[in-house]
């Protein structure tokens, strides 16, 4: 039997939580996306990591729309179900590269940190 | 009704109050997710379904975006000016012998539980509003009875009460959406 993790479960959920805004931007910066298709690919390109609840993906959209990061726009498929699609806008390239340079230096700091231990 | 009519329904009830436009808008979005993600997952809407969560949930995190919509912030601003006119005791409006200041202490207790508990689900601002507006209301009240019947000025002692009472309802409002939102802590967010 597995001994009990030291670790809580908590601690693993905050540090996805506080990623999951940046990752969802990041997914948006090349092309505009729909919800189901940045489900798939947050969940392949993280290899399984963040397999988020699918119901709390859409209102982390939402949110991010509301915030001025994101925006949004119905398109019609022939024959098929219509989508809506994400993109990132200026004020939303701009909180990417600013939370990813933040990102960099916080795991390059830690990374130094650890380097230590091990 | 199909499962997903029945799941899309739980959901638009937990987004009760919602903007209608945004939530038809988000019932599509969740529609259109629905039908996508079947179809991969072999045909399987209850596959589907399950992947989404509890309807309720998902309802809940809309409403944490959104709120409530316009609509229902008028009426709780509405209803609170309703429920403040009648709080002023020297409008009489029943019989001084049936009801002395009862009826009006009577309507003030609503007033202040329609605050306190707007506050907390809609937020400060709508319930500092909607206190504002009844303390306006009750003023112009007062003031029209002080103008129209000369002999039905209020004594001191009242007339500070009237001012004390005034001056707590926006308080009130936004008191409890403020502790909410301080007891919860900052989102964290971008």
């Amino acid at each position: 039997m597995d001994p009990m993790p030291e670790i809580s479960p908590e601690w693993t959920a905050e540090l996805k939580k506080g990623s999951i805004q940046l990752c969802l931007l990041a997914l948006l910066a090349k092309e505009q996306k729909y919800g189901f298709q940045i489900l798939h690919e947050l969940r392949d390109k993280s290899s399984g990591f963040f397999d988020l609840k699918e119901g709390t993906l859409y209102p982390a959209l939402r949110r991010l729309e509301e915030r001025g990061f994101v925006e949004s726009h119905w398109q019609e498929k022939e024959g098929g179900t219509p989508r809506r699609y994400y993109r990132l806008t200026d004020r939303g390239r701009r909180a990417l590269a600013e939370a990813t340079a933040v990102w960099d230096e916080m795991t390059a700091a830690a990374r130094r940190v650890l380097e230590d231990s091990r | 009704m199909t499962t997903a009519d029945d799941y899309l329904s739980r959901v638009r009830r937990a987004m009760a109050g919602m903007d209608p436009s945004v939530r038809e808008d988000i019932l599509r979005e969740l529609q259109s997710h629905i039908a996508e993600s079947s179809t991969a997952a072999g045909g399987s809407v209850d596959a589907a379904l399950a992947r989404l969560g509890p309807p309720e949930e998902v309802g809940r995190g809309y409403r944490q975006v959104y709120g409530y919509g316009r609509a229902v912030k008028i009426g709780f601003v509405i209803a609170g000016i309703l429920l403040a006119i009648p709080t002023v005791p020297v409008l009489g409006i029943t019989e001084e012998a049936f009801a002395p200041y009862g009826l009006s202490t009577l309507f003030l207790v609503a007033l202040i539980a329609l605050l306190l508990w707007m506050s907390a689900v809609a937020g400060s601002r709508v319930g500092l509003y909607t206190g504002a507006a009844a303390a306006g209301a009750r003023t112009v009240a007062f003031g029209l009875v002080a103008l129209t019947q000369p002999g039905a000025t209020a004594a001191l002692g009242g007339l500070a009460l009237f001012l004390i009472i005034s001056v707590l309802l926006p308080v009130l409002g936004w008191l409890p959406g403020t502790a909410k939102k301080a007891w919860r802590g900052p989102r964290v967010e971008l």
